[in-house]
């Protein structure tokens, strides 16, 4: 520590007060902060150099937006025939005469055995018969035919969830 | 790890402390506005309610552009900006230190007033520092003088031109502030502006620190083992060609204080901690006497449990006419030294609203009142709005924190004025702040930080922000 010195403190020669006739600082009508501000601020301005970027952002949303309204319409429409399974089946002696419509055989065509599974497990069947007794030929080709239906479904109903989980992803934020 | 917070502050009407301690987990959940558990839930709400009964139931930094010669006004730039309906006679009683201020500067003077001043409508709109710059050509960045003078002189009350405009523009400009009662009390501090530094008055090579250590209480011998201790003992290293005198703890008292705040033994620097006294929302006492210094009269928290009386505190009125101020710059650590904010930012995150703790913004009466005094004002006068912060000094497992301190004396030792020696108290501040602006941003997408870093983060934050200059940021150390 230095050596402790004695000083005399200094006074100030503080002139004596003018007249201070205080002014009317009544608040006048606010200023408002002039609109020098465009209305783009500076700050977000690129110069240009993302425009054609923006464009071609622009563009591809508009077609993934259309892409991915035509696949859920799809979708939905395939979910609501995946709601039940329907298999029918037909028989004829003049393939030739039998003719399509509507979905379904008409003409020569005779349906011979019908089974519709609802998507809660409900069952309808009608089973053929010659003569008082179960046709079993013909039983046994429908009865494989609804094997085969059974499965398509199964498949048509994993592409189903699989395009929905997609369609989720594409609108999820990624962390 | 969580860890007990303890704030500095005193409640004049109770003697406890103005913000209970508090849990660090508790105080992160405050400042996110989340609270994890019903626990942490109960324990914010008990802690708040502690505190809102306590506030109403009672009631080289780079900073200019390069080349800027900090000591020389022609080259750095002095302004003045008033609010826009400035009163008159205030203009005329400062105009003294105008026209001194003009002879320095030069061409690079400038005065804003009327419309170039500083816009407000009371309560409505206030406009922020980005739109005043940016209405006089001046953009973030450093400081163009010749745009907007580095050094800033806000002439008005915070209800005119708010704490925050003074603080976010102190962060690149080099700001002070003046606000009196009376075109007197201007007249008084222009004439000791000019008197002091036209004459080149010696008050001699003299600093004091002053460090209040009450009994049983942890703030303030926090404070004055880890702050005024070390503090003094770096400065009388550094400047061997100073006297440094320092009083701990038990000199530490009221009539020590007037000793050297007006007293026979003032300094030319004088540095303070201690509590600074609060007073519940509108109480008679709050204008006049929060910030107040509370001194090692005060037996402490254990000891006393009644109302604090003047006889533990240097108020404003404890100056006396006959004082001698002249030429001081003091710095005051303390909560509410500098002044008090309206609306208390403490509670806006955890309770999406802001307590009022005063019936207005106002700057505390003891530096007003030595700025102003009749024999010749001091010159500067440095404190904390709001409450002030140990984590000012002490930072968690890194220890004591004293190289914004020291690094801003030796700057005003050395001869720097006020506002460029306490850049270092604002680039701290835009450290903090962008640090805790970037964690803010990382918790929102999933990042866990640990409760007492976050707390610590945000105290900091606000404690670093709200040092302020009162008086002219161009007045010196007058050694």
């Amino acid at each position: 520590m230095a050596n402790k010195k004695s000083t005399q403190r200094p006074t100030a020669d503080i002139p004596a007060a003018p007249d201070f006739q205080s002014a009317d600082s009544t608040t006048p009508s606010v200023p408002a902060p002039a609109a020098s501000t465009p209305s783009v601020p500076a700050s977000d301005v690129d110069y240009g150099m993302l425009d054609s970027l923006r464009t071609g952002q622009a563009n591809v949303t508009e077609a993934m937006q259309k892409f991915v309204q035509k696949l859920g319409d799809y979708l939905s429409s395939a979910l609501d025939d995946a709601t039940s399974l329907e298999v029918r089946t037909y028989v004829s002696e003049d393939i030739n005469g039998v003719t399509y419509e509507k979905g379904q055989f008409s003409g020569n065509a005779r349906l011979r055995a019908m089974t519709r599974v609802n998507i809660d497990g409900d069952s309808l069947v009608c089973v053929p018969e010659t003569d008082g007794e179960v046709d079993t030929a013909v039983w046994q080709i429908h009865m494989d035919m609804v094997r085969q239906a059974h499965e398509s479904r199964a498949e048509l109903m994993k592409t189903i969830v699989s395009a929905a989980s997609s369609l989720t992803n594409l609108f999820t934020p990624k962390a | 790890m969580s860890e007990e917070l303890v704030f500095n502050g005193i409640d004049a009407t109770t003697g406890n402390y103005l913000v209970p301690p508090v849990d660090s987990d508790v105080m992160a959940a405050a400042i996110t506005g989340e609270t994890h558990n019903a626990e942490e839930d109960a324990a914010l709400k008990r802690w708040w309610q502690a505190y809102a009964d306590t506030n109403s139931q009672k009631q080289e930094h780079f900073v200019a552009k390069e080349g800027t010669n900090y000591k020389d006004l022609a080259s750095a730039g002095w302004g003045v900006i008033f609010p826009y309906n400035i009163d008159p006679a205030i203009v005329k009683a400062l105009q003294p230190l105008l026209d001194w201020r003009k002879s320095q500067a030069g061409k690079l003077y400038k005065e804003y007033s009327g419309p170039e001043g500083y816009r407000f409508k009371p309560g409505e709109m206030y406009e922020s520092k980005d739109e005043w710059l940016t209405r006089h050509g001046a953009g973030p960045g450093p400081v163009d003088p010749e745009v907007v003078p580095y050094y800033v002189l806000l002439v008005g009350d915070p209800e005119q031109i708010p704490y925050r405009f003074q603080t976010q523009l102190d962060v690149q400009y080099a700001v002070g502030r003046i606000y009196f009662d009376k075109p007197e009390d201007y007249w008084n501090y222009a004439n000791s502006v000019v008197n002091a530094e036209k004459k080149n008055i010696s008050l001699g090579k003299k600093a004091a620190f002053f460090g209040v250590a009450n009994s049983d209480d942890a703030a303030t011998n926090l404070s004055a083992n880890q702050l005024i201790k070390p503090l003094s003992d770096s400065v009388s290293k550094d400047q061997s060609s100073w006297e440094i005198v320092a009083t701990i703890g038990e000199g530490a008292t009221k009539a020590g204080l007037k000793n050297v705040l007006g007293g026979d033994d003032t300094p030319a620097l004088l540095f303070t901690a201690s509590h600074g006294m609060g007073f519940p929302n509108g109480n008679e006492h709050q204008l006049l006497d929060q910030g107040a210094l509370l001194c090692q009269d005060w037996p402490g928290p254990k000891n006393w449990h009644n109302p604090i009386g003047k006889d533990f505190y240097f108020a404003a009125d404890d100056l006396a006419d006959d004082a001698n101020v002249f030429g001081l710059v003091a710095f005051f650590f303390a909560c509410y030294g500098a002044g008090t904010p309206k609306m208390d930012e403490f509670s806006k995150q955890a309770f999406k609203q802001r307590a009022e703790i005063a019936p207005k913004n106002f700057i505390a009466r003891l530096p007003q009142r030595m700025l102003s005094h009749p024999k010749g004002g001091a010159l500067a006068a440095v404190g904390h709005v709001e409450r002030a912060w140990g984590y000012s000094f002490s930072w968690g497992k890194a220890g004591t924190q004293l190289t914004v301190f020291q690094s801003a004396l030796k700057r005003l030792f050395d001869g720097y004025p006020i506002g460029y020696a306490f850049e270092y108290f604002n680039g701290r501040y835009a450290e903090l702040s962008a640090d805790l602006s970037s964690t803010l941003e990382e918790i929102e997408f999933g990042k866990q930080v640990a409760p007492a870093d976050l707390a610590g983060m945000w105290t900091a934050n606000n404690d670093a922000r709200n040092y302020v200059v009162l008086g002219d940021p161009f007045a010196k150390l007058m050694a």
